[in-house]
């Protein structure tokens, strides 16, 4: 009985505590388990390959054949890579792209993501010039999302595709501007494209600048297919993007555009 | 004592992390066990005589869940406090043990967590996609781990006695 007591006293000062420090909790934490994940990743990643070799076993000799090629065409680029070229690599990514496209940029790992609540979290925070709306892209310009909370050395990124995020984007090669709309899911939706204008599969679409929520010319997605209803008085695309966001390792942040 | 709730900190962060970033690479229709939830079942349905552990085992876990997702910290704290409740209040009339027992208990309280935790995503956070089909296989996915744990605790006490 009196354990209990104890217990419950415990309980109820640690949930104070967790509302009163629940940023430095989360960033003490993330802090904390930023290499385990890594290496969870890591270990998960490898052991997921292992299986989908497995499972394409009618493929290996024909795969065995293409690894062999590609080994040959590897083994000269093999000694000189390792971590050190790839940090260099993501750098000079971030030069390019503050060069061509004048936007300011800081490269950030991925810790983890959440791929059904649209979230993931980087290891670069408040400490690093961070603030809520910054735009995240990885390399190719393609958006993936904008900071949401910031702590000191971590920030969550919510990803487009979130419940009621909403912004401006333009088909490209068309004058076509509207807005696209995440439902949560992982698809976006161009709920008001005018039924006149012809929007075909594959098509890209892009940021626009026109509310200063985006820089200009960012990826968005491709445009996957369109609902076309004599109902309506508008068509609706449905995105798709052209990556996997739970594959996904470097960003960047976007500091000014 | 203080050894066991050591342990089930360190037990509830590595699961946490677990979940993440190691089973991310196992999704079925992006939707991975949850290793907190079944083992804090396992908690609940093993740990009748002795409830002392059950308090820092629903912090620990609604803990570890809301720090590794955007929810406000705390939220999942409370959802299990009140699923483990009315778990303990079921376990009591309860009579015959088996597998099947065990099963029909797990959905209750998987339904109630992943349930509330859906209405509470979607009315106050609003980043909540409800989908039937991933409910459902969430709840799957996490059920064969659960009984698969099941299955070594009985044989783990079948061996201590």
């Amino acid at each position: 009985m009196r354990n209990k007591k104890i217990i419950f006293i415990i309980v109820f000062l640690g949930l104070s505590v967790i509302a009163l420090f629940r940023f430095q909790l989360k960033n003490f934490f993330l802090d904390l388990s930023q290499d385990i994940h890594l290496l969870f990743k890591t270990l998960g990643n490898s052991i997921a390959n292992s299986f989908k070799f497995l499972f394409r076993a009618k493929n290996v000799l024909k795969d065995n054949e293409y690894l062999k090629q590609e080994n040959q065409n590897l083994i000269g680029e093999i000694v000189s890579l390792g971590e050190l070229k790839k940090e260099n690599s993501i750098l000079r990514e971030a030069l390019d792209l503050e060069a061509e496209q004048g936007l300011k940029v800081l490269p950030a790992k991925v810790v983890f993501c959440q791929k059904n609540e649209n979230y993931l979290v980087i290891n670069k925070g408040e400490k690093h010039g961070l603030i809520k709306g910054m735009p995240i892209i990885i390399s190719q310009n393609i958006l993936v999302g904008v900071v949401d909370k910031v702590y000191d050395d971590f920030a969550d990124v919510v990803l487009l595709t979130k419940k009621g995020s909403s912004f401006p984007v333009h088909v490209q090669e068309t004058d076509i501007m509207v807005r696209a709309r995440g439902d949560g899911g992982a698809k976006l939706f161009l709920d008001l494209l005018p039924r006149e204008q012809e929007v075909k599969q594959n098509d890209l679409v892009i940021t626009t600048s026109i509310d200063g929520t985006f820089p200009s010319g960012l990826l968005v997605g491709k445009i996957e297919s369109v609902r076309n209803s004599d109902l309506e008085s508008y068509q609706t695309a449905i995105l798709y993007f052209t990556f996997d966001i739970e594959r996904i390792e470097d960003v960047f942040v976007i500091l000014d555009y | 004592m203080f050894k066991r709730i050591i342990f089930l900190f360190f037990g509830f962060f590595l699961l946490a992390i677990l979940q993440i970033s190691f089973f991310s690479h196992f999704s079925i229709l992006g939707q991975t066990p949850n290793f907190i939830l079944s083992v804090l079942f396992l908690l609940v349905f093993f740990e009748k005589d002795d409830e002392t552990f059950l308090l820092p085992g629903i912090f620990f876990a609604g803990f570890f869940s809301d720090i590794f997702s955007s929810r406000l910290l705390g939220i999942s704290i409370l959802i299990l406090g009140l699923d483990v409740f009315l778990m303990k209040k079921v376990l009591k009339n309860v009579k015959k043990q088996n597998i099947l027992v065990f099963i029909f208990l797990f959905l209750l309280f998987a339904i109630f967590y992943q349930g509330l935790l859906a209405v509470i995503d979607n009315v106050i956070n609003g980043f909540g996609f409800f989908s039937l089909p991933e409910f459902f296989v969430q709840i799957s996915y996490t059920m064969f781990f659960t009984i698969l744990q099941f299955i070594l605790c009985l044989n783990f006490i079948s061996r201590k006695s």
